[in-house]
């Protein structure tokens, strides 16, 4: 049964096991420099549409360290403030307010490890992840792994034409 | 019973959870390995293609400034510095492609990357790979494994004969 025409939203009502095979994603960025901003991107165009399912974010800063992070889609790495400002945001109402598109705060903590639930289909328009990593005071090193799908084109009658 | 073994990989993966089966955690105990970089090798076999849904790293490092670095690869044998870079990686969307490692985590952390649904294409291949934790010079240990599956070869016939959702 082709659902490849059904909205985003219809495709997201479905079970989680139609969306099929999950992947793990990673971007890494490091800021070695105090008081700069260094970006990253995935390794791969993210699918379009595609299901963001979770993520988590480590951050390592070397004592005292500082600063924030922020999350987009765009089609290469940003190389600065206003590239990044301009990035499609993944999560629109997650950002602390005041404080630009999807910005999450690094406090200064040791090894802080977060991990959001999500289950959210976007459309990427086949872009990059991208993050966005300032350092305040001092070398820190940033890593956000995130699992996402593609949404269902395609799937078997019985998952569909019943009353699922 | 229903047979779903000549059903291409993509669509095996819509099917529900509970048909993968039983999962277990294959994993191994990585020290004790002062400094530099400790590879292993996981002993136990995994099937041709398996699901990959969790994976648990466990690191001890106590250098200041420090950072694990991991990497999974399939493999027929423990790495060695010679030959992991032309290994396949477990997990093909990680960041830094061109280096060793692909996995990054705070030094002192047991972390779950994913839950993820992963279908994993090892044919005759193991998992190894290599851990190292940055500017480490104190004896440490640490541990890796992960949570798999087989894939369904059948599934019940109520699975497809679409009595899903009917009153």
């Amino acid at each position: 049964m082709d659902v490849s025409g059904w909205t985003v939203e219809q495709r997201m009502r479905l079970p989680d096991y139609c969306f099929g095979n999950r992947e793990l994603h990673t971007v890494h960025a490091e800021g070695v420099v105090d008081d700069t901003y260094c970006w990253a991107k995935s390794e791969v165009r993210m699918p379009d549409p595609m299901c963001f399912w979770e993520f988590t974010f480590y951050n390592r800063p070397n004592a005292t360290g500082k600063g924030y992070a922020r999350l987009g889609l765009a089609d290469a790495v940003p190389t600065s403030v206003a590239e990044m400002d301009n990035a499609v945001e993944v999560l629109p109402r997650f950002a602390f307010e005041n404080v630009g598109p999807n910005r999450i705060e690094l406090y200064e903590s040791f090894y802080t490890t977060y991990n959001y639930n999500v289950r959210k289909g976007i459309d990427t328009g086949g872009k990059y992840f991208v993050v966005e990593l300032y350092t305040l005071l001092e070398t820190m090193r940033f890593n956000i792994s995130f699992v996402a799908s593609g949404l269902p084109t395609n799937m078997e009658g019985w998952l569909a034409h019943k009353k699922v | 019973m229903y047979d779903v073994s000549k059903w291409p990989l993509d669509k095996i993966m819509q099917l529900p959870d509970w048909c993968f089966g039983q999962r277990w955690w294959v994993g191994t105990y990585i020290g004790t390995v002062a400094a530099t970089v400790s590879y292993f090798f996981i002993e136990e076999s995994v099937p041709d293609n398996f699901v990959l849904w969790d994976v648990l790293v466990a690191v001890n490092g106590h250098a200041a400034g420090t950072i694990a670095q991991v990497t999974f690869r399939l493999c027929h044998e423990t790495p060695v510095s010679g030959n992991i870079k032309t290994m396949r990686r477990l997990m093909t969307n990680m960041s830094c492609r061109t280096e060793t490692y692909d996995i990054h985590l705070p030094p002192q952390s047991v972390t779950h990357l994913g839950p993820m649904r992963n279908i994993i294409e090892a044919g005759n291949d193991q998992i190894g790979g290599a851990v190292k934790i940055l500017t480490e010079t104190a004896t440490v240990e640490n541990a890796v494994a992960c949570l798999i599956s087989g894939i369904p070869k059948e599934v019940p016939d109520w699975v497809v004969s679409g009595l899903a959702g009917r009153q």
